[in-house]
């Protein structure tokens, strides 16, 4: 039997009135291409190849994962799960829909030689390495992974290949005892050609780092800054991207509950989330709780509008549902999580932010970020802080750089979005796990916040 | 399977060592939403991952595949063999057969008691309501062997728990957060830390930032973990092969040091220690090794590969941190002429970064004391360098076991930054 027609049949086994049955299938397999200065490397990404089974009567959930594709076995597990759980008069609308998705790639990742791909991360790191004596190492890494993907609830039944290739450089300088480092991230859902890195960007990652060995502490208080879309996207993954996931609403977890249609940032705040964006690398054509993909606008002008939903969180809130039910993989139950999260962009052009801004700072190169969704606290940790004054950079750098704050104040504070935008790749936890691909992004903003 | 893949290695010459390990997993997983039972999984999981070695011109290289069905055997080994002979370093060899130590990893408990223990204990306390909570119940078993003899295995539990308590007091609501992994269920010690968390939620109903400024502040708890991954990293096999180590072996490893100096030992053989194992992910015996000794840097811990490259001898993992504790008693490390900050919860760790040591986290709880005045803060953020920041430093009398750290329960450090108000 095809691996669709085991997920439909499993599901069907397992209707029962008042109970929403759905089973997902997954096989994930990627390759590693690594090489730094004394070594290389290249293996595969461990494989993950299972099947969850899942029966949802409104209240409770009840699930049976496992690695072994055997529909006799497994059709067991089905009627036990059938069995236990109690039905009731919970439904949710019937879709039949039959459709089958793969990520389209412009260089079909399997189509380049590993020799090739070898050669490609080896060639990065030689043009950086000998650029400077400072420079003690480089390490340069490609990453591929296809993710399929089959879901069925007995009536609808989808399935997806998703391809997502990254490349990652890092740059490592000492001087004394003095040590830094810079790196640069390109993912996309997409193939081979996110390899595409002029050597104009890797000149930049190599004197960044370099110019950071210089770099010194800023002193702690409130800024004027513009940050890059990079910050700029962190802060739009934490303000509002993990507060609004609206199982945190059920849990009673998120502040931002009680702010639903009130205003919670300037009129120039626009956030979404997005899982149809092509080739942004946290997209997907449907969530693990076979919800077609589509667009959540959570901010409007400053307005809280709409929250990120699981199959839970619809329906226990009674409240639109999104396509943001995931899981970092069939071991793991389904959450409401992030795809693409981003501010929408603005219509100032950025030299001209840059030289309105009398006295304040320049943030660029996130290294990353947390939230606090009950007490709508926020930390993003970024590499680099450019001293500007007079609308000019002074050439003064500051480095680490950590801006904290409370989310309103932040999000009340931005004054300005840039015409620019650009999505970052990523991995996103909920807590300290559960780990799923995202993207993050937007303009450059202008605003105020406390920095460290 | 395994007799299967072995079969397939041994048509293919080219392949001049291997490894398999066999891994099987089953995992047991209850979700709760307030009281409610939210959600209940149940977890198989099998697979092999074979490492083949191929020696090509005094080199040698590997790479790891995931075989899961037999049909996958032949076209993995091929796939692995092409990207082994492409990833050439220099030559080092697998451990032989040998006697590896006994440690205890293993031991089942009975977690629908436990979760009615929890349930109970949550009902006793006033004015706070359980928000969520999860308990992973995990059981692994591995079975390893080489191309040099070594066929041995072990099975190992862990639990993973973690629970969010919601105070309140009139409109206003502040949550505590506790994440723990432990290898025994009894770890968990319920009746202790459902108190202790229930009062940082209310503790964190009335709060107000930190002062900005340097300040004496104590670390305790499950947060003094976030001190020590550069430490770690910087005594590696690995950065020393590399030479981008900021420290050397048989010296000091930090330029001045007042008050108490850092002994670190690395022990991988603690029992029931979340990072005990009997052997490495080579087979390497794994050792309790001092590392850091009344602070110097004594020992390089390393796997094989790097100790063969550095001819030093392998110590297998470093498993779980392991420190003596020190002479001060917590209530004296708390006393201070001028306002000192104990902090017991960041929002995210401190987030050290292994190359710089740079940290930098924002605080979710902590207290101000002084003058015999608590106040609780929330708020702002502390940020300094481990490489600097244990220059002053004094650990607590009072030891604790958290898992994968058996160490003081408190470390006060001195002179660090701290933005706030």
């Amino acid at each position: 039997m095809e691996i669709k027609e085991i997920c439909r049949s499993l599901a069907y086994e397992m209707s029962k009135k008042g109970v929403y049955p759905s089973v997902l299938y997954q096989y994930s397999k990627g390759t590693f291409v690594f090489t730094d200065k004394n070594e290389r490397r290249i293996q595969d990404i461990p494989t993950l190849k299972g099947i969850v089974l899942s029966v949802f009567n409104g209240k409770e959930t009840d699930e049976y994962a496992t690695y072994d594709i055997d529909y006799n076995k497994i059709l067991k597990e089905a009627k036990r799960l059938k069995e236990r759980i109690k039905g009731g008069n919970f439904s949710l609308p019937i879709e039949n829909i039959e459709s089958d998705f793969k990520t389209e790639c412009e260089i079909e990742p399997e189509k380049i030689s590993i020799k090739e791909k070898l050669e490609l991360v080896e060639n990065f790191k030689e043009k950086m390495i000998k650029r400077d004596k400072r420079i003690v190492n480089v390490q340069s890494a490609y990453i591929e992974s296809e993710d399929y993907k089959v879901f069925s609830d007995g009536n609808k039944t989808l399935s997806q290949s998703i391809i997502r290739t990254r490349v990652f450089l890092m740059v490592q300088v000492m001087e004394g005892n003095i040590v830094r480092w810079n790196y640069l991230i390109k993912g996309i859902e997409g193939g081979y050609e996110v390899t595409r890195i002029s050597d104009e960007e890797l000149e930049k990652l190599c004197s960044v780092a370099l110019e950071l060995l210089g770099a010194k502490k800023i002193e702690p208080g409130f800024y004027d800054c513009i940050v890059d879309p990079s910050v700029s996207g962190v802060i739009a993954h934490e303000a509002f991207g993990h507060g609004v996931e609206m199982d945190m609403f059920v849990k009673g977890r998120a502040k931002a509950k009680e702010y639903l249609l009130k205003r919670v940032g300037s009129d120039v705040v626009n956030i979404y989330d997005d899982p149809t964006i092509k080739g942004a690398f946290g997209s997907y054509f449907f969530d693990d709780q076979g919800t077609i993909a589509k667009r959540t606008h959570i901010v409007q002008n400053g307005i809280f509008k709409n929250g990120l939903t699981d199959l839970l969180s619809y329906t226990r809130l009674k409240t639109e549902r999104s396509a943001n039910g995931r899981r970092e993989s069939f071991k793991r139950k389904v959450y409401a999580r992030m795809s693409n999260t981003f501010f929408g962009k603005g219509d100032k052009k950025i030299e001209d932010m840059i030289t309105n801004l009398e006295n304040g700072v320049f943030i660029e190169r996130v290294e990353g970020g947390m939230e606090d969704p009950k007490g709508w606290g926020m930390q993003v940790n970024a590499l680099i802080a450019r001293d500007v004054k007079g609308g000019k950079f002074t050439g003064k750098i500051f480095s680490p750089i950590i801006i904290t704050g409370y989310v309103p104040d932040i999000l009340m504070s931005i004054t300005e979005c840039s015409d620019s935008f650009e999505l970052d790749s990523g991995g996103c936890g909920k807590g300290h796990k559960e780990i799923v691909p995202v993207s993050t992004g937007g303009p450059h903003l202008r605003l105020k916040a406390r920095l460290e | 399977m395994i007799e299967k893949i072995k079969s397939a290695i041994i048509k293919n010459k080219i392949i001049s060592d291997w490894k398999i390990r066999e891994i099987e997993e089953d995992s047991k997983q209850y979700y709760f939403i307030k009281k409610d039972k939210e959600c209940e999984k149940r977890v198989f999981d099998k697979k092999y991952l074979l490492t083949i070695y191929v020696d090509k011109e005094g080199k040698r290289g590997e790479s790891t595949v995931t075989i899961q069905t037999e049909d996958d055997i032949e076209k993995k080994i091929e796939s692995a063999i092409i990207d082994a002979s492409m990833g050439l370093n220099p030559y080092y060899s697998l451990p032989e057969k040998t006697k590896y130590p006994e440690v205890k990893i293993k031991k089942t408990g009975d977690t629908e008691k436990f979760l009615d223990d929890f349930l109970n204990t949550m009902k006793e306390e006033k004015g706070v309501k359980l928000s969520a909570a999860e308990l992973f119940q995990n059981y692994r078993k591995i079975r390893f062997l080489n191309s040099k003899g070594i066929d041995t295995f072990f099975d190992e539990t862990s639990y993973y728990f973690e629970f969010v308590v919601i105070a309140k007091s009139g409109k206003n609501e502040a949550e505590s957060h506790i994440e723990m992994k432990r290898r025994r269920l009894n770890d968990i010690k319920i009746k202790e830390i459902v108190p202790e968390v229930v009062k940082r939620a209310k503790d964190s109903l009335k709060t107000s930032l930190p002062k900005t400024g340097k300040f004496n502040v104590v670390i305790s708890g499950e947060e003094v973990l976030s001190f020590f991954s550069p430490i770690i990293f910087h005594t590696s096999g690995n950065v020393h092969y590399k030479k981008e180590s900021l420290i050397e072996r048989g010296k000091e490893w930090i330029k001045e040091c007042y008050y108490d100096r850092l002994t670190l030992i690395g022990n991988a053989i603690l029992d029931y220690g979340n990072d005990s194992y009997p052997f490495d992910e080579d087979g390497v015996p794994n050792t309790r090794k001092v590392i850091i000794e009344d602070g110097i840097f004594k020992n390089i811990w390393s796997s094989k590969k790097y100790a063969d490259y550095l001819s030093i001898k392998p110590t297998g993992d470093f498993g779980n941190i392991e420190i003596p504790k020190g002479k001060t008693p917590f209530k004296e490390l708390i006393k201070d002429e001028n306002p000192i900050y104990h902090i017991v919860e960041f929002s995210a760790g401190l987030w050290p970064d292994d190359y710089t040591g740079n940290f930098g986290g924002e605080i979710r709880l902590g207290y101000e004391i002084y003058k015999g005045k608590v106040k609780t803060i929330k708020g702002g953020s502390i940020r300094g360098n481990v490489f600097s920041c244990f220059s002053k430093t004094l650990f607590s009398k009072e030891e604790q076991f958290i898992g994968s750290y058996i160490g003081p329960k408190a470390i006060k450090f001195f002179d660090i930054t701290i933005a706030g108000g």
